[in-house]
């Protein structure tokens, strides 16, 4: 049965030319074993397509949405209690100033007014920033890179023998953000054990 | 794919209108589900990486730029999110962070009812994931989700040339241990 398969599966990649497609086509027609071994090779591939076909319990499905929006409205009123935890003491010091050194002229008190409100400005744009750089890194997904994804295979005999005193504990992997992730597991693909 | 549709959820989403959001998580939930289990390998991690992906769309949205079709964009977020998933549990496990016990446990979570279906899910499950991830990947996008090399390729940003002959080796590991199993 493999005596057909390798020019089945160029023929199923789309590896093959106009002219070798027309033969393998003709071929596909009047031979009976290759046209067994070819329906016998669709029907296994087929059986993959079957995984969304499957019965799953919908309540999964159905309790996705309202599992992510609590994640998404907690991840927000995280944000604006922090925000406020840093605004809060810059209003303060604000108001202590004009408590302590009371405006001597109308020039003063804008000036005053202006860098407080810059204060102010400066730490929201910047606390919205670091927010959201935490869940996503900024142009990450956008800058998708083909080379970002090396060979998904790591040395076992490095690992084993160096690893563990890299990691001590499995969260900090899972508190790696995406790109140093990257960055570590291909130095540790490229690395050659002396 | 109904692209108009798509961008004119994504519209009204940016304008402000939240049920938008819904209403585009209600259309891909399941693609996105599907393509994390089948390159995950099990229900956990794809509903780790599912969530994950969701919570992105809802942040980054406002950065759609309407030059791909949705879908694309979704896709190439959840690949690179699943592909970074195999590599934390690749540290984790050479690390032996993740004992057995934690593994059958895990197995045990479901969301597959039909018995007779879970079986020969499961089956075809272990022959995937023993394909190199990156194979997987082109695998499970053209087989899958039916989509042309061309289509893989925005996805993946990888050449054609290259994604055929990855697939192809996928297609042969494929056949080398369905037939070993039988």
């Amino acid at each position: 049965m493999k005596k057909n398969e390798d020019m089945i599966l160029k023929y199923l990649s789309d590896m093959m030319n106009e002219k070798e497609k027309a033969e393998f086509e003709n071929k596909l027609k009047s031979s009976n074993e290759l046209k067994q071994e070819y329906e016998s090779i669709l029907s296994l591939l087929n059986q993959f397509k079957e995984f969304e076909k499957a019965q799953v319990d919908e309540r999964y499905f159905a309790s996705l949405l309202p599992r992510v929006n609590e994640k998404i409205y907690a991840k927000k009123r995280f944000t604006v209690i922090r925000k406020l935890s840093y605004v809060l003491p810059v209003i303060i010091i604000f108001i202590l100033v004009l408590i302590m050194y009371p405006a001597s002229s109308p020039t003063f008190d804008k000036s005053l007014q202006s860098i407080t409100k810059e204060m102010v400005n400066y730490y929201s744009n910047n606390l919205d920033e670091f927010t959201t750089e935490q869940i996503v890194p900024v142009q990450y997904e956008e800058n998708y890179d083909a080379n970002f994804i090396e060979d998904l295979e790591l040395p076992r005999e490095y690992i084993n023998k160096y690893a563990p005193a890299i990691f001590e504990e499995s969260q900090v992997i899972d508190k790696l953000s995406d790109e140093d992730l990257s960055v570590f597991y291909v130095k540790l693909s490229k690395f050659n054990i002396q | 794919m109904n692209l108009d549709n798509d961008f004119e959820l994504v519209r009204k989403f940016n304008a402000g209108d939240e049920s938008a959001f819904n209403e585009i998580v209600k259309k891909y939930q399941k693609k996105i589900y599907w393509h994390a289990r089948q390159m995950l390998g099990d229900h956990l991690d794809a509903d780790e990486v599912t969530q994950e992906v969701l919570i992105v769309l809802y942040k980054k949205l406002k950065t759609f730029n309407f030059k791909s079709s949705l879908f694309t964009w979704i896709y190439r977020i959840v690949t690179t999110r699943s592909l970074n998933q195999i590599k934390r549990n690749q540290l984790k496990k050479f690390l032996s962070f993740e004992n057995a016990n934690e593994s059958e446990f895990a197995e045990k979570k479901d969301i597959i009812d039909d018995i007779i279906n879970k079986e020969k899910l499961e089956k075809l499950n272990k022959i995937l994931q023993k394909i190199p991830p990156k194979q997987r990947q082109v695998f499970v996008l053209r087989n899958f989700e039916q989509l042309s090399y061309e289509e893989i390729s925005k996805i993946t940003g990888k050449s054609i040339g290259g994604l055929k002959a990855n697939y192809f080796h996928a297609l042969k590991k494929i056949l080398e241990y369905a037939n070993e199993k039988e």
